[in-house]
Parts: structure tokens; sequence; C-alpha cells
């Protein structure tokens, strides 16, 4: 995860990506030096807020 | 907001909060009627400031007061869920799920229905059981399968919070109580409705504000496709009940935690074979009307574009297997409906127009810092 | 997510609630695995064993997946990464977050558990929409 840390927050898609659902709305979450699984070049990317309890 | 059950068959069918709802009632129903008086079947029309109880003024602390509680987590049994946690902001105050999200290991049986333009309905829940957005919003914080909450514990939980505490003192004048809780809420749900639908600007004279196959759509809607007989006036509701025999779900139907839900509320409901009851029996649990069986409230159309999946079980995904749906005349054996023999344009038209024309500016909602 | 090799990544953030008395303790559990390389697998045990998160128990995760209990502890009772999650947690009240878990697909917020199949649907959505 300190391999992460150095990429400048790729941020994840944004601005009126209309899906054909019509208008919902996107944001911007920078990943910062969280813990990543998955290549950097992934066309996907979910942030996962999380309690483990 | 969905189907609850309370902790005990009493509180079902008169939640603590029912003595103020009943005050707040008579002005509800004189602004439903004075709001329906001005809405005749098969034509629509635009939609206006919503109705404010007499007995629950909208004050900007009421509102914030009520956001708070509305995004609040502690306001179920276990912190996990809150009012925001079926009715999502950013999902058009949905769930986007067939069946709305449910406590810990339990499963709800109905969908969530959208909150915005909840202001103007008569009636709230799939059933139509609660007549007020206050009688309303105490069901589910109570229900064993939604945010499972006793409400005596609801009213300590909140006294302990000394900002909660300061903020019911400023807005009400005394301290926290359900039915506070309630109105608060309701004060918030309140302000969730549809601005400036291009079908409100259409109405109001501009041609431009529909595409040229949506205007098409609302000829179809208002015409051929009989929808206006039932979804009119400037909500697209007739405040009614009808039968549509939408499916159940097979799937559905399968988890016993779904049948553990249907038997629950039957019993609360004091419906003799609640043990045996296989499915959603609908509005008939409040009337015990049998033509109220598996009758449900006319929904809103507003905002329908963004709130998908439809009916009280959420079995139709898209708007297009909603109108086939009516298209074929509804569900097996039901008298409400009767086939339409639409031609493949005119699907497509009157889904135009649903997907176009029925959608408000977003509502930009920012959560509140819960104390 | 081994349905979607190569195409998909997972970012984890952590937002404790406060009226758990584990969540935070076990955050950091997670990010003092990660130091020693393990902050997946440490993910992996804590998602399957809750709610047992007690320090105990955690420090038996530790050695499960061979981590070097001693520093691990040092790190857990250190409170090591306190920053780390408070910027996250910070993160989440600016995103609006009031909920966990809180997932974004792209951007594409998602709020609560729900079944495999509806994440499944918005990521088949996201990976048409990138071809």
């Amino acid at each position: 995860m300190a391999g992460a840390a150095k990429r400048l927050f790729p941020l994840l898609l944004l601005l009126a990506a209309f899906s054909a659902h019509g208008a919902e709305p996107r944001v911007s979450v920078p990943v910062g030096d969280s813990p990543v699984l998955g290549p950097p070049g992934a066309s996907v990317t979910l942030v996962e807020f999380i309690d483990y309890q | 907001m969905n189907i609850s059950g309370g902790s005990s068959r009493k509180s079902l069918r008169r939640p603590d909060s029912v003595r103020i709802a009943a005050l707040l009632r008579i002005g509800a129903a004189m602004a439903c009627l004075l709001f329906a008086g001005s809405a005749t079947a098969g034509s629509l029309a635009r939609l206006p400031p919503p109705p404010v109880p007499a007995g629950n003024p909208q004050t900007p602390g009421k509102i914030l007061l009520g956001k708070k509680l509305f995004f609040d987590r502690r306001l179920s049994g276990d912190g996990t869920m809150s009012c925001a946690s079926c009715h999502i902001p950013d999902q058009a105050y949905t769930d986007g799920q067939d069946i709305s999200q449910s406590y810990p290991t339990t499963r709800n049986w109905r969908n969530a229905p959208t909150l915005i333009n909840a202001a103007y309905a008569g009636a709230l829940f799939h059933d139509g059981r609660a007549a007020s957005l206050e009688e309303q919003a105490l069901f589910p914080v109570m229900s064993s399968f939604e945010m499972n909450l006793n409400l005596d514990f609801l009213e300590e939980k909140i006294r302990i919070v000394p900002e909660y505490v300061a903020a019911f003192r400023k807005v009400f004048g005394g301290e926290p109580t359900r039915e506070r809780i309630a109105m608060a809420i309701a004060s918030f749900e309140r302000t969730l409705v549809s601005s400036n639908a291009p079908l409100d600007r259409f109405l109001a004279g501009d041609e431009t504000a529909l595409s040229r196959e949506a205007r098409k759509g609302y000829g179809i809607f208002t015409g051929k496709g009989k929808c206006a007989g039932c979804h009119f006036g400037a909500l697209l509701s007739d405040g009614g009940y009808h039968a549509l025999n939408v499916p159940e779900n097979p799937q559905d139907r399968k988890d016993p935690r779904i049948a553990a839900t249907r038997r629950f509320v039957a019993k609360l409901s004091q419906y003799a074979e609640y043990r045996t009851l296989e499915e959603d029996p609908g509005r008939y649990l409040v009337t015990k009307d049998r033509k109220d069986w598996k009758a449900f409230r006319t929904p809103t159309l507003r905002e329908i574009a963004r709130t998908a999946p439809y009916m009280h079980n959420g079995m139709l995904a898209t708007l297009e297997d909603v109108i086939e749906f009516f298209d074929r005349g509804g569900g097996d054996g039901n008298r409400a409906l009767s086939p339409l023999g639409l031609t493949g344009e005119e699907k497509h038209d009157l889904k135009t127009f649903l997907a176009e024309a029925l959608s408000g500016d977003d509502i930009a909602t920012t959560v509140p810092e819960i104390p | 997510m081994k349905e979607y090799r190569g195409k998909i990544r997972l970012v984890v953030k952590h937002f404790p609630y406060r009226y758990r008395d584990l969540s935070l303790m076990a955050s950091e559990a997670a990010l003092s695995a990660g130091d020693q390389g393990k902050f997946w697998e440490m993910h992996r045990l804590l998602l399957r064993n809750s709610p047992r998160l007690d320090r105990g128990s955690l420090l038996g995760y530790a050695g499960e997946i061979g981590l070097n209990v001693k520093k691990f502890t040092g790190s857990l009772d250190g409170k090591a990464h306190s920053g780390n999650i408070e910027r996250d947690r910070q993160l989440a009240l600016a995103l609006g977050i009031y909920s966990t878990p809180t997932l974004f697909i792209n951007g594409r917020r998602v709020v609560g558990e729900r079944p495999y199949e509806y994440f499944r649907r918005i990521v088949e959505e996201e990976l048409a929409a990138a071809r």
C-alpha cells in the first residue's frame, strides 16, 4: 500500500458521465495512501468505507 | 418508509404518535381536499407548493433538526440504519432495490418508495395506513424488520445528547419526545419536493419543455394509454387503491425470512390466517374490506425515471417493463385494467414522456453534522 | 472480485462508528498488519470473524497470519494509525457518508449491504462504459 501513496490522487471518473439511468450523481473520491487491491489501470475502481464491527 | 410492524399489537394500530397525528390529520385532510379539488381524472396539473399542516409549521430550525434525525443511526436498534439507509439522497430517496433494505438478519417485504413529493400524499405507505408524514415517521423506527428500535428507548437515546436536547428546546420549547421527533422528520421531508419539472413548464405553456416524442407520449398518457385515469392531477395520483395483481416475486416467496415478515405484519393486523398467508394482501390488512385484497396505493409518477424498480414489491425493473405490464392489462385475474394495444412507437413515446417530463431539478442534500 | 481480476481494483477506507466499542481498534489492527505487508489477510479475517474483535482476538489473528506479533501489538496499542483513520473519517464526513458500508463504484454511491448481483450490475455497466 506504500506504492499507492506515491500516485497523485487518481481521481475517479467525474463530471456528468450520464448513464442510461439518467443523472445519477458521481462523487470524486481520492485514493490517497489507502490499501489497494488490483491494478492501477483498472477501468473500475471501488472505494469502500467500512466498519469492521 | 416501508411497511412496518410495531413492537406490540397495539403499537401497529395506534402508535403513540397517533394523538398528535389526529390533530394534524384534520389539517392535512383539508389540505388534501383542496389539493384534490383542483384535479380531475384524465388531466395533469402543475405542482403547487406542498401543504403544511397547521399543527406543524415549517421552521428552518425544525427542518435542520429533522434532517439530523433522518441521517442519524441512533434511530435504529443496533446503530446500522437510519431513515437514509432506505431513502438515499443520491438515489432519489429510494434504495434502488426491489425489496428495501432491512434490519440485519431480517428481510423487508416491500419496495422503498421515494420521499420526494411525499409531502403531497394524502396517505403514506403502499397500503396507505398512515395519514400524515408525522404519523408515518415512527413506524419504520419501531418496525422489527426495519430500524427495530423501541420508541421509549429512542426517546432516552435522544435525551442523552446535549445538542439534541438544546435543539428540541429551541424548536419546540420542550424536551425530545417521539411525537416531536416525528414532527421534525416530517418537516425535513416536506422540503423534498420536485421543482421545475419539464411537465410543469410544459403545462405552464412552454411547448419546448418537452421533446416532440415526449409530447406524443403525453398524448398517450392522457389518451389511449389511460394512465391519467388514475395518475392525474398535480401529483399524478388519484390517492386511491387498486388491485392490479402484480405478481409475487417467486424468489421472495421462497425466503423464510420474508415469510416471517409477512406473517408478523398480518398478525399485528389481526388477520386470523396469518400463519398460512402466502402473498401480500396489501390494503386489505388495513381495511379488512374484500375489495382491497392485494390493492395498493396509486403512487405519484413524479421522479419516476429515478425510482426504479417499480411496484410495491419492485417486481418491474424498468419503465419498459411497467409499460408492458399495463399494455397487457395488468396481472392475472385483475379487474382494474384492460389491455391497451399500444404500438411499439406508442410505447416508446410513452416511455420518453415518463423518463423526460417528470424529474424535477436535482435536490442537493448535504448530510448534516450529526451530534 | 475474482471474476473481474485485472479490470477492477478495490480501495479500503475506514469509517469506524464511534458508538461501537471495537471498530476503531479493528481498523488499527488492519492497518498495523498492513505495515507488515498483510493488510488484506487481516482485512479478510476481521470481516469473517466480526464481531469477535476484542484485543485478545486481534492478537490471535495476527499470529494466525504469521505477523511479528510483538511489533503488531506495539502498533495496535500505540494507535500508530490513528492519523490515517482520522483522515479517512474526515474524508467520509466530507463526502456525506452516514452509514457503513458505503461503496463508491467509479464514484457511484452504494449505501449499505447489497446482494452481490446489485454490485455486479453496476460493475458491468461501468466496464461497458469504459470499452
